[in-house]
């Protein structure tokens, strides 16, 4: 049966499967666009292929992945798909900031929201805080590739991170966390900076 | 056979300065505003990251431009200085009626409801109340007691109005009196009253107005209603006409509690009024609530005066996080 005689036949039966299935359509997570259309709800439910794309790291190695998982999750890739720059047949969307490692966990996150976005708030949050028990480098890794794809909620979950990394700290602790080895501040300045905020020294 | 040593790669170390601006930007806006103005100090890339409107725009209440429009505003170039011009500057809102502030260790929205928009029992009547205009004062009028036994004033606010999980206070602000002249509230503790309006039996707290009461003396003599006549120090004032009951008790001598510096004595604000707090609630923000404010003596029949009543103030009380009471 061909996709378009299974479309038109879905197309018949909408408005009541759309009523049932609501609760089961993917609904929009982290900001990212959504597709709801139910006519990929039901082929999945069918046992039909989901569509996937493939991403491409730094080091050339290809991830194959649900497109509806990262159409739900990464504007930048959900506009790829919206306007049609990404050919299903041939393309592969390039990642040349983003290395395998980082690749894999991030479509780990995604993937696992995507399937799971029905558990309770305590599983999801324990299983954010295994995600995220990484070393700083791995957190600044996946910062850049969250920011670079447009991940809205990994987003904030790094940042929530790294905000509790530092809160209560003082100065010198934080620019050996952050690694930063140069504050950039002359001396006067710094000498001011103390004076404004003696109890952060 | 030849080992050729392997090159090791030059461990790669995170740099956080690196970050594009917004990254920096982002993470400081989930701090709270002190946090953020502190950081600014971590390095030249934090402080300018901190400058930005990204995070200060955060930090404004979400509502902030409907809030301003009901006000004549100056134009400020960036979130952070309308921030803390917020902070600093209190916002004549609703007609004047009430003031908007920004908490700025936190954001949290605090309002003052001005003397004119409280009910004040015999407020509308000369003989009782005055309204005056003072220099140091927010709002256009005040309110000064000129004598009454039934002291009685009300405030109201819609919880809607405010930051979500927070606990607030409510605080009379006010002064014992102008130049020295005020009766009555020596040694007599008013009543306090914080609660749902509506609510048949709100959590009541006594305090004391009197910001001279002296420490340590526990010994006073009630002042009865026949002798107001020595009492009373506004001399161009037409004598009240007497108020319905409570009798006169006889003269005597009781024992009240020391007012020791807890939250049942008046405190000096930075404005040069005086405030003291009427009770507290924590506002979740999942529901609409009208909280009722209330100060009353009533009971006592005693003559007071000179007493001058600013509004009052609702102001975010604790750390947002450490304090989860429920109301």
């Amino acid at each position: 049966m061909e996709l378009l005689c299974i479309r038109q036949w879905i197309s018949g039966l909408l408005p009541t499967v759309k009523k049932w299935l609501s609760a089961w359509c993917i609904k929009p997570v982290g900001g990212a666009l959504v597709r709801q259309e139910p006519e990929y709800i039901l082929l999945a439910l069918m046992g039909s292929p989901l569509k996937k794309i493939m991403l491409c790291s730094s080091e050339k190695e290809i991830f194959s992945v649900e497109e509806q998982v990262m159409v739900q999750h990464s504007v930048i890739i959900n506009n790829m798909i919206e306007d049609g720059s990404y050919n299903h047949e041939e393309s592969k969307i390039p990642l040349d900031c983003v290395d395998s490692k980082t690749l894999k966990k991030v479509i780990d996150y995604c993937t696992h929201h995507t399937h799971h976005h029905n558990d309770n708030q305590e599983d999801l949050e324990a299983w954010d805080a295994q995600f995220l028990n990484v070393d700083s480098n791995g957190l600044y890794d996946l910062l850049m590739a969250a920011n670079y794809l447009e991940i809205r909620n990994l987003l904030d979950l790094i940042y929530g991170t790294i905000k509790n990394m530092i809160k209560g700290k003082k100065i010198d602790e934080i620019r050996r966390i952050f690694n930063i080895k140069d504050h950039g501040f002359t001396p006067e300045e710094e000498e001011q900076n103390r004076k404004e905020y003696p109890h952060f020294y | 056979m030849i080992m050729v040593a392997k090159a090791v790669e030059p461990k790669r170390v995170m740099e956080f300065d690196n970050l594009p601006e917004g990254c920096i930007a982002n993470v400081l806006s989930f701090t709270t505003p002190r946090d953020a103005s502190a950081l600014s100090v971590v390095s030249s890339s934090f402080r300018s990251a901190a400058q930005s409107d990204l995070v200060w725009e955060r930090f404004l209440p979400s509502d902030y431009l409907s809030i301003l429009s009901q006000s004549q505003f100056p134009h400020l170039s960036s979130k952070k200085d309308l921030f803390f011009h917020l902070c600093h500057k209190p916002l004549l809102v609703d007609s004047g009626k009430k003031s908007f502030a920004l908490d700025k260790k936190y954001g949290k929205k605090c309002y003052m409801l001005s003397a004119r928009s409280l009910s004040i029992v015999w407020g509308d009547s000369p003989r009782y109340w005055r309204w005056i205009s003072l220099p140091d004062t927010r709002f256009s009028e005040v309110a000064e007691l000129v004598s009454v036994c039934w002291l009685e004033i009300r405030g109201w606010i819609n919880t809607a109005m405010l930051s979500e999980d927070t606990m607030y206070g409510a605080y009379l602000v006010y002064k014992p009196s102008l130049m020295g002249r005020s009766y009555g509230f020596d040694y007599q503790p008013v009543e306090v009253t914080v609660g749902i309006a509506g609510e048949s039996d709100p959590p009541k707290r006594t305090v004391y107005l009197d910001a001279e009461k002296p420490q340590g003396q526990s010994m006073r003599q009630i002042i009865p209603r026949r002798s107001r006549r020595r009492y009373r120090l506004m001399a161009d004032v037409e004598e009240p006409a007497p108020l319905p009951p409570p009798p006169s008790p006889e003269p005597s001598v009781e024992s009240v509690p020391d007012c020791k510096g807890g939250s049942e004595c008046p405190k000096k604000r930075d404005d040069g009024w005086w405030e003291i707090e009427l009770g507290e609630f924590f506002n979740k923000g999942c529901e609409d609530r009208e909280m009722e404010m209330a100060v009353y003596e009533v009971k006592s029949g005693d003559w007071k005066g000179g007493l001058v009543v600013q509004g009052i103030e609702i102001r975010s009380k604790f750390n947002p996080i450490n304090s989860i009471k429920s109301n």
